[in-house]
């Protein structure tokens, strides 16, 4: 991008020769790429729920995927990219200790894992500890074992060289949780829920190099449509003008009374009410053709 | 006289690092579940723990995502090699991104023969990292809490020393892997409570 300004200049001979055309290129640089010593990690949407677990979000039930949809899912794909989607609703109800919803969820990812030979997500000692929580109302231990579930459906699928499955698995819950904090509120700028809608940037990053080591075409075709999403939260960039550091973007490290260190410093991330919009749109496009998927 | 084919050798001699990462990390798989957790602080299993065969001698490096408002401990165990428990050394390192004007003025002739000066002001992006934590300068701790006013990407530099005790060093040589988990673990933050 190249934008020329050129200031204003008299007749005479010694003002051109002050002449300054001032060109403005402005370079993006910076490509990241998986190395073999170098590892992406993705936040799971249990830790997604579990920040805004206390920021007193209301539960919507329309938010979440009809489990009736389940058996509608015969490909390993939708069966992947499904199970995703479920388990970030089983975080989403466990944070907020919706118990009803969660008994019903916990049985289709359960379902959705023998399918998917992911024997032990949710085994028959998760499914106890399961049933006890629930006659007891304990929410916290609910959340706890919807963490479990992911956990382990992850490294069984780690442990058995299935990283296609675990991709698509990882995008399916990365959209669900993206889709559902989109739908908590309307657009409130600086919200904590919009602040953590914009930081789905970072995680969008890590996730894009994540799963460009996985081969698997199914994958790589949704993975192409991620694209459109990380192109808006890219907007951002182009709009901040960042030319000059500010006090606040200092980076500072400081402890707390119990002597816990916090990193403080840099550049928070935001979104505007337009990019909101089509966040929301793109990604509702999306997640219906995951959960529509065959 | 037969011609002796090379290829093959050459082939098995390029391949065999490979195969011995590959295979190494197939054996370290899970490892991070012999790291020992601080469920009493509070503190829950977080998937962006990482297994893997760490070279020894060698740099690895785990790029996570942190969020604000949540609290983050992170520990190192190689239950395979028990020799190196309280070696490990760890840094916890920011890139920063800066965007930052870089002017050059160029003389030239105009039409008339006239010298003018062109001033060209580049838009640059220069990447810097900022080392937020080293348990070197912390008596080689080796678990580390805290807390971030902001979600940011940090990376977790995990050095391995090599079992004999020679110096650390960088570059991928050899093949000596140590099956290491780094283990994440986080909990809403809490500033002060009655965990601690």
């Amino acid at each position: 991008m190249a934008l020329i300004l050129a200031s204003c200049s008299s007749n005479t001979e010694e003002a051109v020769v002050d002449e300054e055309v001032l060109e403005i290129t402005q370079e993006e640089s910076i490509e990241e790429t998986a190395a073999d010593n170098l590892f992406y990690q993705v936040p799971t949407p249990n830790e997604l729920f579990a920040v805004l677990k206390n920021s007193n979000v209301e539960y919507n039930r329309e938010n979440l995927s009809d489990v009736s949809n389940a058996s509608n899912y015969l490909t390993k794909a939708s069966k992947a990219l499904n199970f995703g989607v479920y388990t970030a609703d089983l975080a989403y109800v466990t944070s907020l200790g919706q118990m009803d919803d969660a008994s019903k969820i916990f049985e289709t990812v359960r379902s959705l894992s023998k399918d998917l030979e992911i024997e032990n997500a949710v085994d028959e000692v998760i499914m106890k500890r399961l049933q006890s929580n629930l006659e007891n109302s304990n929410a916290d231990s609910l959340f706890y074992l919807s963490n479990e579930t992911y956990y382990n459906a992850y490294s069984y699928l780690e442990e058995n060289d299935r990283r296609d499955v675990l991709g698509m698995i990882v995008v399916g819950g990365w959209i669900e949780g993206l889709n559902i904090i989109l739908n908590l509120e309307p657009y409130n700028e600086g919200s904590e829920v919009c602040q953590r809608i914009a930081d789905q940037k970072l995680t969008l990053e890590n996730l894009l190099i994540f799963t460009s080591t996985i081969e698997n075409d199914q994958l790589a075709e949704i993975i192409g449509e991620l694209s459109s999403i990380e192109e808006v939260f890219n907007y951002a960039d182009d709009d901040v003008d960042d030319s000059e550091s500010s006090e606040s973007s200092e980076f500072t490290s400081s402890e707390s009374a119990d002597g816990v260190m916090i990193f403080g410093g840099g550049e928070s991330n935001s979104i505007t009410e337009d990019q909101f919009n089509e966040l929301k749109s793109i990604v509702l496009d999306l997640r219906t053709s995951i959960i529509e998927g065959s | 006289m037969k011609k002796f084919n090379f290829l093959p050798v050459v082939a098995i001699l390029l391949l065999a690092p490979v195969i011995d990462y590959a295979q190494s990390q197939k054996e370290c798989y899970n490892t991070v579940s012999f790291c020992p957790p601080q469920k009493k602080l509070g503190f829950t299993r977080n998937m962006q723990s990482l297994s893997g065969a760490f070279e020894q001698g060698d740099t690895s490096v785990v790029q996570i995502i942190v969020y604000k408002n949540m609290e983050y401990r992170i520990s190192i165990c190689s239950p395979s090699n028990p020799e190196l428990t309280g070696q490990f050394q760890f840094k916890i390192a920011e890139d920063v991104t800066k965007g930052v004007w870089k002017e050059s003025t160029k003389t030239f002739l105009d039409e008339d023969g006239v010298e003018q000066t062109k001033t060209t002001r580049k838009r640059v992006y220069e990447k810097t990292e900022v080392v937020r934590y080293d348990n070197s300068d912390d008596e080689m701790r080796q678990d580390f809490i805290f807390q971030s006013n902001q979600t940011r990407k940090l990376k977790v530099k995990v050095y391995v020393p090599e079992s004999d005790g020679g110096e650390m060093s960088s570059g991928l040589s050899g093949s000596s892997y140590a099956c290491v988990g780094l283990l994440v673990e986080h909990q809403p933050g809490v500033i002060s409570g009655f965990n601690r």
